[in-house]
């Protein structure tokens, strides 16, 4: 089966791991459609939602630095790259590579109508719209980082803590909406009395790879069953308000604590 | 008025936001509301009257009186109809409420990033008193987040007018008002 990837960077470490992991199970992955960092429109989306952070989170992802916690934990996407010997980044990688302002250009619709994927892989980088949707086989696949249907939007590791929820991860088929599609498959992410927000990100992200190839294997496998969902099962979410945040972060304990009694 | 919104507002120790911070923003807007009340006309008094003593700031829960902030903000009829079906129905149960609800918080929040680096009169106001009914009333924490970073862009810009130090005193007092 071949299959294109949709990644934010060519620095992206999480692309690489999905590419990776898809190879891993027999696809092949005849292209990866990278949308460009430097460009004034993206720029400027980026510097909307993020602000004076911008400057930061780009050096972070041009030169791969973690905070020292993360470095510690052991726990990182890095760090589990290396253990399974994969490429750190698509430089690395070695797969074909189509650089592109947006993903929702026409090169990009030429590109999927060339490749004619069974399945696209996405891995960030932006809004899809339904003419990539009309060219990606069985559909553009997505690992959210939060609990679908319940929790759709932006910081969905936190949300659900603040509502004494666990945490977990969700593929999907990308609709027109947001975070709206046929879920795929969940996964939960485990979660420790000692955790902060930050090092259960890092796991999740492991957890996303891992997910990634589950759903790989059974696009291969022919037993993929999409679930539709229904509008009123989830809600929207936004950034949370940095109090919210320190009172999810006080309950993170007693969910680590739930989750192994459950065990 | 406003001495006795301040008064209920240091009452509500919320667990959701410190006494003192709240206190501090809104003691300073406080002084600058009323030393510009002060010069203002009998019409802009009897309009930031009507939203201090309006839904965002009161604790009665309805009837909404959106009228009075339909005439402040120029808002579309059929935006405010449907505001007022979100708020009467949306935050206590499911349909088409819920929906337009859902439609006010985005349009806050999605504007909220922007608002940061310009002027807070780019908020949809009724959008925003919506909001604050909606928490009031459905103690749904994404609301009271909407609130919190609303309160904290408005307090954050300069004061450019009367109705937009009301909206900032209205706000907080949302978002300050005891969950229990």
């Amino acid at each position: 089966l071949n299959v294109v990837v949709l990644s934010p960077s060519v620095r992206s470490r999480y692309t690489a791991a999905v590419c990776w992991v898809l190879q891993q199970e027999g696809l092949t992955v005849r292209r990866v459609i990278v949308r460009r960092m430097l460009q004034a429109k993206r720029m400027r989306a980026e510097w909307r939602s993020t602000g004076g952070k911008l400057l930061t989170k780009i050096v972070r992802r041009a030169l791969h630095i973690d905070s020292s916690a993360v470095r510690k934990s052991g726990e990182s996407l890095a760090q589990a790259l290396a253990a399974w010997g994969a490429p750190a980044d698509l430089h690395e990688a070695g797969v074909p590579r189509l650089l592109c302002r947006d993903f929702n250009d026409v090169e990009v619709l030429a590109a999927l109508e060339n490749d004619a994927p069974s399945a696209v892989f996405f891995t960030g980088g932006g809004i899809i719209r339904r003419p990539v949707l009309e060219r990606s086989g069985a559909g553009v696949v997505n690992c959210h980082m939060g609990p679908l249907p319940r929790y759709r939007g932006m910081d969905v590791v936190e949300w659900p803590v603040l509502h004494g929820e666990p945490c977990a991860v969700t593929c999907h088929f990308m609709d027109e909406g947001l975070d709206t599609g046929p879920i795929l498959l969940s996964r939960p992410i485990a979660m420790r009395e000692e955790d902060t927000f930050e090092l259960i990100r890092v796991r999740a992200e492991v957890v996303m790879v891992n997910a990634m190839r589950d759903v790989a294997a059974a696009l291969r496998a022919g037993t993929l069953e999409p679930r539709p969902q229904r509008i009123e099962e989830g809600r929207q979410y936004f950034r949370m308000h940095p109090r919210l945040l320190e009172r999810a972060a006080e309950r993170i304990g007693e969910i680590a604590i739930g989750q192994v009694n459950r065990q | 008025m406003l001495a006795d919104l301040m008064e209920r507002i240091a009452r509500a120790l919320d667990p959701w936001l410190p006494r003192e911070e709240a206190a501090r923003i809104l003691v300073r807007r406080r002084d600058t509301l009323e030393k510009r009340l002060r010069r203002a006309t009998a019409e802009e008094r009897q309009r930031v009257r009507a939203l201090l003593d309006g839904p965002a700031a009161r604790t009665v829960e309805l009837p909404v009186e959106l009228p009075a902030i339909a005439t402040l903000v120029n808002a579309d009829a059929r935006v405010l109809d449907a505001l007022r079906v979100a708020i009467r129905e949306g935050a206590v149960a499911a349909g088409p409420g819920l929906l337009w609800l859902e439609w006010a918080l985005r349009r806050v929040e999605m504007r909220l990033p922007e608002v940061a680096r310009t002027s807070a009169g780019s908020i949809d106001r009724t959008a925003l008193l919506a909001i604050a009914d909606a928490w009031r009333i459905g103690r749904d924490l994404r609301h009271l987040n909407c609130l919190l970073r609303a309160g904290d862009m408005l307090a954050r810009t300069r004061p450019r007018d009367l109705e937009h130090l009301a909206i900032t005193v209205a706000v907080l007092a949302a978002a300050t008002e005891s969950t229990r």
